[in-house]
C-alpha cells in the first residue's frame, strides 16, 4: 500500500485501537487527505502509514543459561522495513538471568532510537 | 532357538502370546510398528460382537461366539473395563423385517442368543427408539470394549509370564531350515536394544546404499524358531506368501468412524445398527452402528471402501461425508434423535479409520499351511476377528502345543491389576490416591479428566508408551473434545522427562513423526 | 466442607477481572481457583501487543495486561488456588475440586462466577480429511509451545482460517524466520480483526486464499503438503479446483468454543447460538448466584471487553450476595439443562417477568439473552456479531413495530463484535428486544 507519484485514493485500516476503523487517504495539492477516522489517532497513523509506516515489535529472547526465552517488545514502534533486522538483533542478543517485567534489555536497538523491554519476569 | 515367533502384536498376536506363555516357551513377537496395536485393532471400534451374522461354518462363525464369551473372561482377569450392553440391530421397513429373519437364523445355527422384539416391548428395551422402528434383532450377549486396552493388557500379561516382544521390527524373510525357520527382520531399535530384549542369531548392518537417506538407520537381525504364527493382519498375505505357496491375498477395506463428545450417550442403553442392506458399503460392513464408548463418547460408523494399502490410515473425504449424511437420515429413528433434534454436527469431536484385513478366501485364514508344516496362520482377520481373538488364539496355540509338547508355565499367573482410571473413581478413591501419589491431582487432559500420574505410569509400564499418541490410546489423553490441544504440550514434556530425550525428540506416532522442529530465536 | 462466599472458577483475564471488581464492590470472602501454574490463562501465551487500548488506554502485550491484573489480585490480597482443577460443579453451587496439595477439595460457594474461557476447535472437528501424522495443531497450541516453551513446531507453515491467533502466530513465525506460505478461509472474509489482517498478514505479503478449504493433507508420519480447494456458496467442496502447497505444518485457527462441561454439569441452561450459558443483564445464570463472564459466556474478539465484562459479573455478584446474604449457601436447584435457542422463551413460567433478546436479519449470538423487568440497571449493554461483512450498515433493536435503537456503523465484519447500548427505561414496554443489521454485504 505504498502511494505512487500519481494522485490516488487508497482505504487502509487504523491499527492504532481494535476499533479498526476503515480509513480513506487522498493525496491533494496540500498533502495527504485522511477521512473515515473517529479519533484524531487515526489521522496521524494513516499520514504515517502512507509516508513511514512504524511496528511496535514483539518477540522472544534468549537469556544466558537459561531454557525458557523471555518475551520482549519495542518501547514504541519501530520503523515497519526495519522489522527483520531489529528482530535478528533481539535474537542475537543473550542477556544474563534473570530478567524483570520492565527492564531495558537492548537501548537504541539498530538506531531506531528505540528500547527493547522484557515484558515479564524470567 | 525360539519355540514360536509370532509375527504382529495386534489383538490376534498378543493373545497368542499370552496363551503361549500359559507353558514354559520361548516365544518372541515381531511387531514392525513403532508400537503394539499399531495395525488394524488400533481402527477397531472396540465392539464385541456376539456372533449372530457370520454365514454359519465359516472361521468366522466358528470363531465369533466362543471369542465373545472369552473376551469377557480376558477383561475380568487382565481388568480391562466393558459394557456388556447389547446390540440391537433395527429394521425401519419389510426388507429390513426380512433382514432381521436371517440374522435370527443365522443366530441360531452359530449358537448365539438373539431374539426379534417389536413394540412395544421394544420401548422397553432401548427408551426413545425412533416411531419407524418396526422391530429388532436383539443380541443381548454383544458389547462394547477398548481395542487397545485389550491388546495392551494381553501383551503386558503375556511379557509378564515370560514372552519376549521386538516393537520396530520387520518381518522382511522367512526360510525354511532343518529345524524350523530362519526369520530375518528389518529394525529400527539399536543392536543393544534389540539384544537387551531377544536373542537374534545374527546383526547385519543394513549397507548405507541400500537405504534412503530418509529411512534413518535400521539392523538385518536373524532368529532361529521351531514355528511361526503369524498374526500380521493386514500384511499376512505377505508373510504367509513367503514361506507357503497356497497364496492369499489381502484386500485391505478401509472404514471410518465419526466421534461424538460425550454428552449425547445417555440416551443410549445398547449398541445400536441398521441392517445392512442399502448401506453405503453394502455387503462389507456389518451395518451403519451408533457404538457408545466406555470413556463415555459415541462412535459412528462405519462405511467400506478397498484401498491398496493395508496401512492407510488416512480419513476419507467421502467416508465422512457417507457416515454423516447416513446418520444425518437416520437420526430421526435412533434414541438420541427420535425427540426430533437434528444430528448434532458441532458434537463430532474427531474421525479416525484404518483398513480391514479382508482375505480373497472371504474368511480368516486359520491353521498349519499345508505344504509347510511348523507355519501357522492366523491372518485375514478382519472384524469379527478382534472379538474372536482369544479364541482364535487358542486354536493356533493349541497347534503349536500339540506339536511342541511343552510343561505348562507353573508361574504362570492370568491376572494383571490395573487401577481404576481417575475419572471413574469415587470422590473418595481419588482422595486414597492422591494422597499416595500427589501427580494423581494433577490433571493434565481436562477433557477426558486424566491424571499425570496416570501419564507417567502408561510410559513406565512394560512395553510402555513412547510418543504422545501411545500415550492416548493408554490413558486418553487427548481423545476428548479438544483433541489434545490444551494437553498435548504437557504430555510432550512429561514423555522428554520419562524417557530422557530432548522435546525435540518427542514424536506424535515414532518414526520421524517429531512434533518440534526447532528452538526458537535462532535468528533468519 | 469449606464455606467461601465467592468462588470464580477460571483466574484469567475474565476470573482475575471479576475478583477484583467483587472485591472493590465489598466482598472480602473470594477464592480463585486456576488450574494453570500462574495467573494469566491465557495471556500467558499472547507476547504480542495490542491489549489494554480501552481498559487501560495503554497498548500492552497481553502478558503485561495479565500482570496489571495479577498484581491488583495480590495487592487485594484476594486469595487463589493455582495447579487447583475443578472436577465437579453442582447445581447447589458446592465445587469440588483437585490439587497436588490439598488433595481433594470441597466448597460450598454462595456465589460462584464461571470464567473458564475457551479452547479451538480442533483439525478433527472440522473434517479435515487426510494424513493423520504429526505436524497438524491449532494455532495457541503452537503459541504455547512457542512463547510458553520456546520451540517452533515447524517451518513451512500453512494456516487454516484466519482467526486471529492465527493471524498473531502468522506474523510471529515469519518474525521467526519460518515460511508462511497461506491462509486458508472457507468464508469470504476474514474471521479475525481487520488489524490483524492488516499488521500481521498484507504486511508480509502472506497469500490468503478465500472461499477455500483443506482438500487434503499429505505425508506419512508428518505433513508434506496439503491440497487446497475452492468451496461453492453452500461451502462444499468444488472439485476439480485442487492445487497443492507443499508444507510442513498446518495451524487450525477456526474458531473458538467456550468451555462449559462444568456449566452443563451444574444444570445451567445454555445458549445454542454463544455455546454459553443463558444469562440476565446482570449476567446472571439460570442458576440464582451464578454468574458468567468472558469467553466462557461467549467469544470475545478483545480481551479489554472480556475484563469489562467481567468487572460488570464481579461487581453484580456482590450486589447478588449483599441482598441474598441472609439465606442459606444453596439455594434453587430448579433449572433445566435444555439448551434452548435463545428466542425461545414461550414455554418459561418467567415469559411475563422478562423482555427476550432476539436474533433479527444479520444477528447472532446476543448477549445477555434477556433483561428482566424492573431491572435495577439503567442502560442495557447488548453484544453480538454480525453475520456477514457489511457496509454503510445500520444496526436497529426493535420490539414490535417500536424501534427502541438505530445505530450507524461504517463497515461491520463477523470478526467483531458489535457492541449496542439501550436505555432500560426504553424496554419498560417492550415485548422483545430484536436486533437487526441492515447494510450493504460486501
Amino acid at each position: 500500500m505504498t502511494m505512487t507519484s500519481e494522485k490516488k485514493k487508497e482505504e487502509l485500516v487504523c491499527i492504532t485501537c481494535p476499533r479498526g476503523c476503515l480509513l480513506t487517504a487522498q493525496e491533494t495539492e496540500s498533502g495527504i487527505e485522511i477521512s473515515g477516522n473517529f479519533c484524531p489517532r487515526g489521522e496521524e497513523y494513516g499520514r504515517q502509514e502512507l509516508t513511514n509506516p512504524v511496528r511496535v515489535l514483539t518477540a522472544l529472547m534468549r537469556l544466558q543459561d537459561t531454557e525458557k526465552p523471555v518475551s520482549v517488545k519495542t518501547d514504541r514502534p519501530v520503523p515497519r522495513a526495519k522489522l527483520f533486522e531489529c528482530a535478528s538483533e533481539i535474537y542475537r542478543t543473550h542477556p544474563e538471568a534473570p530478567v524483570h517485567r520492565g527492564d531495558i534489555l537492548i537501548r537504541d536497538l539498530c538506531g531506531t532510537g528505540c528500547n527493547v523491554i522484557a515484558t515479564r519476569d524470567s | 532357538m525360539y519355540d514360536v515367533i509370532i509375527v504382529g502384536a495386534g489383538s490376534v498376536g498378543s493373545a497368542a502370546a499370552r496363551e503361549l506363555s500359559r507353558y514354559r516357551l520361548n516365544v518372541l513377537v515381531l511387531e514392525k510398528g513403532h508400537d503394539l496395536c499399531a495395525g488394524a485393532s488400533k481402527c477397531n471400534s472396540g465392539m464385541i460382537h456376539a456372533g449372530y451374522d457370520p454365514i454359519p461354518g465359516t472361521n468366522e462363525a466358528k470363531f465369533n461366539a466362543p471369542g465373545c464369551s472369552l473376551m469377557y473372561q480376558i477383561c475380568d482377569e487382565l481388568d480391562v473395563p466393558y459394557l456388556k450392553n447389547g446390540t440391537t440391530i433395527f429394521a425401519t421397513d419389510d426388507n429390513g423385517m426380512k433382514e432381521l429373519q436371517k440374522l435370527l437364523h443365522y443366530a441360531e445355527l452359530n449358537h448365539v442368543r438373539a431374539e426379534i422384539v417389536t413394540p412395544p416391548g421394544l420401548y422397553d428395551l432401548q427408551p426413545d427408539i425412533g416411531k419407524d422402528v418396526l422391530g429388532v434383532l436383539w443380541v443381548p450377549d454383544g458389547g462394547v470394549t477398548n481395542p487397545f486396552s485389550v491388546t495392551f493388557a494381553l501383551a503386558e500379561n503375556a511379557f509378564h509370564n515370560g514372552v519376549q516382544f521386538l516393537k520396530e521390527t520387520e518381518v522382511t524373510h522367512i526360510r525354511k531350515t532343518d529345524s524350523g525357520f530362519t526369520v530375518t527382520a528389518r529394525s529400527t531399535l539399536d543392536p543393544a536394544c534389540i539384544s537387551s530384549q531377544a536373542s537374534p542369531v545374527s546383526f547385519e548392518e543394513t549397507s548405507s546404499e541400500s537405504i534412503s537417506a530418509e529411512d534413518g538407520s535400521s539392523v538385518i537381525c536373524s532368529f532361529e524358531t521351531r514355528m511361526i504364527i503369524n498374526c500380521a493382519g493386514g500384511h499376512s498375505d505377505v508373510i504367509n506368501n513367503m514361506v507357503s505357496a497356497r497364496h492369499f491375498h489381502i484386500i485391505p477395506r478401509f472404514g471410518a468412524h465419526v466421534v461424538l463428545d460425550r454428552k449425547l450417550s445417555e440416551k443410549l442403553t445398547t449398541t445400536l445398527m441398521e441392517t445392512p442392506h442399502d448401506l453405503p458399503g453394502g455387503g462389507h460392513t456389518k451395518g451403519m452402528a451408533i457404538i457408545p464408548t466406555l470413556g463415555g463418547t459415541m462412535l459412528l460408523g462405519c462405511d467400506a471402501t478397498e484401498v491398496g494399502d493395508p496401512d492407510f490410515t488416512d480419513t476419507r473425504r467421502e467416508s465422512i461425508e457417507q457416515i454423516v449424511d447416513y446418520f444425518k437420515a437416520a437420526w430421526k429413528d435412533l434414541p438420541t434423535g427420535s425427540d426430533g433434534s437434528p444430528f448434532p454436527e458441532d458434537a463430532i469431536i474427531s474421525i479416525f479409520g484404518g483398513c480391514r484385513p479382508h482375505a480373497d478366501t472371504n474368511d480368516f485364514v486359520i491353521g498349519e499351511a499345508e505344504d509347510a508344516p511348523g507355519f501357522v496362520n492366523a491372518g485375514g482377520t478382519e472384524s469379527p476377528a478382534f472379538t474372536a481373538c482369544v479364541a482364535i488364539a487358542q486354536h493356533v496355540a493349541g497347534i503349536c502345543i500339540d506339536r511342541l509338547k511343552p510343561e505348562k508355565n507353573p508361574s504362570f499367573d492370568p491376572y494383571r491389576k490395573m487401577k481404576k482410571s481417575f475419572r471413574d473413581m469415587t470422590n473418595e478413591e481419588r482422595r486414597a490416591a492422591i494422597a499416595e501419589n500427589p501427580d494423581y491431582a494433577k490433571i493434565v487432559c481436562r477433557c477426558e479428566m486424566v491424571t499425570e500420574a496416570e501419564i507417567r505410569d502408561a510410559i513406565r509400564r512394560p512395553l510402555g508408551a513412547r510418543s504422545v499418541s501411545e500415550v492416548k490410546l493408554r490413558t486418553r489423553a487427548g481423545m476428548g473434545r479438544c483433541q489434545g490441544g490444551f494437553c498435548s504440550p504437557r504430555v510432550l514434556e512429561i514423555l522428554s522427562e520419562e524417557l530422557g530425550i530432548s522435546p525435540l525428540e518427542v514424536t506424535q506416532c515414532g518414526g520421524r513423526s517429531t512434533i518440534l522442529s526447532g528452538r526458537a530465536c535462532q535468528g533468519l | 466442607m469449606r464455606e467461601v462466599q465467592l468462588v470464580v472458577i477460571g483466574g484469567g483475564a475474565a476470573g482475575m477481572a471479576a475478583a477484583v471488581s467483587a472485591r472493590r464492590n465489598g466482598v472480602q470472602d473470594i477464592l480463585i481457583l486456576e488450574r494453570n501454574d500462574s495467573l494469566g490463562g491465557v495471556l500467558r501465551q499472547c507476547i504480542h501487543n495490542g491489549f489494554g487500548l480501552h481498559r487501560f488506554k495503554e497498548d500492552l502485550t497481553g502478558v503485561e495486561f495479565a500482570a496489571k491484573y495479577e498484581d491488583m489480585v495480590r495487592e487485594m490480597q484476594i486469595p487463589f488456588l493455582l495447579n487447583t482443577f475443578v472436577i465437579e460443579l453442582k447445581p447447589d453451587k458446592t465445587i469440588t475440586a483437585v490439587n497436588p496439595e490439598q488433595g481433594l477439595i470441597e466448597i460450598r460457594a454462595q456465589s460462584i462466577i464461571l470464567a473458564m474461557g475457551c479452547r479451538e476447535r480442533s483439525r478433527n472437528a472440522l473434517l479435515i480429511p487426510g494424513a493423520r501424522g504429526a505436524g497438524i495443531m491449532t494455532a495457541g497450541t503452537a503459541q504455547r509451545y512457542l512463547n510458553i516453551d520456546g520451540y517452533l513446531p515447524g517451518h513451512r507453515i500453512v494456516i487454516v482460517g484466519s482467526g486471529d491467533i492465527g493471524l498473531i502466530m502468522a506474523r510471529q513465525f515469519v518474525l521467526e524466520g519460518c515460511q508462511v506460505a497461506a491462509v486458508v478461509e472457507i468464508m469470504p472474509w476474514s474471521g479475525g480483526l481487520p488489524r490483524n489482517m492488516k499488521q500481521c498478514i498484507e504486511d508480509f505479503d502472506i497469500p490468503v486464499y478465500y472461499n477455500s478449504v483443506i482438500a487434503q493433507v499429505r505425508g506419512k508420519e508428518r505433513v508434506s503438503s496439503v491440497l487446497v480447494a475452492k468451496v461453492d456458496e453452500n461451502r462444499r467442496l468444488i472439485p476439480g479446483t485442487e492445487f497443492e502447497i507443499p508444507c510442513d505444518t498446518l495451524l487450525i485457527s477456526a474458531g473458538l468454543i467456550p468451555e462449559n462441561e462444568l456449566t452443563e454439569q451444574a444444570g445451567i441452561r445454555l445458549s445454542r447460538a454463544t455455546r454459553g450459558a443463558e444469562v440476565s443483564e446482570e449476567l446472571e445464570t439460570s442458576i440464582p448466584g451464578v454468574f458468567s463472564c468472558g469467553n466462557v459466556l461467549h467469544v470475545h474478539d478483545l480481551v479489554d471487553f472480556v475484563s469489562e465484562e467481567a468487572e460488570e459479573a464481579g461487581q453484580n455478584a456482590a450486589v447478588w450476595l449483599s441482598e441474598n446474604r441472609s439465606l442459606p449457601g444453596s439455594t434453587s436447584t430448579e433449572s433445566t439443562a435444555d439448551p434452548s435457542p435463545e428466542s425461545v422463551f414461550s414455554q418459561s413460567d418467567l415469559a411475563d417477568d422478562i423482555v427476550p433478546a432476539v436474533s433479527g436479519d444479520g444477528v447472532g449470538g446476543i448477549v445477555p439473552q434477556f433483561v428482566r423487568r424492573g431491572t435495577a440497571k439503567k442502560e442495557i449493554s447488548f453484544m453480538f456479531r454480525p453475520k456477514n461483512r457489511f457496509r454503510d450498515a445500520v444496526i436497529t433493536a426493535s420490539s414490535g413495530r417500536d424501534e427502541l435503537i438505530r445505530k450507524k456503523a461504517i463497515a461491520l465484519t463477523p470478526g467483531e463484535m458489535c457492541r449496542v447500548t439501550i436505555p432500560a427505561e426504553k424496554l419498560a414496554q417492550a415485548s422483545e428486544i430484536r436486533f437487526s443489521v441492515e447494510g450493504t454485504m460486501v
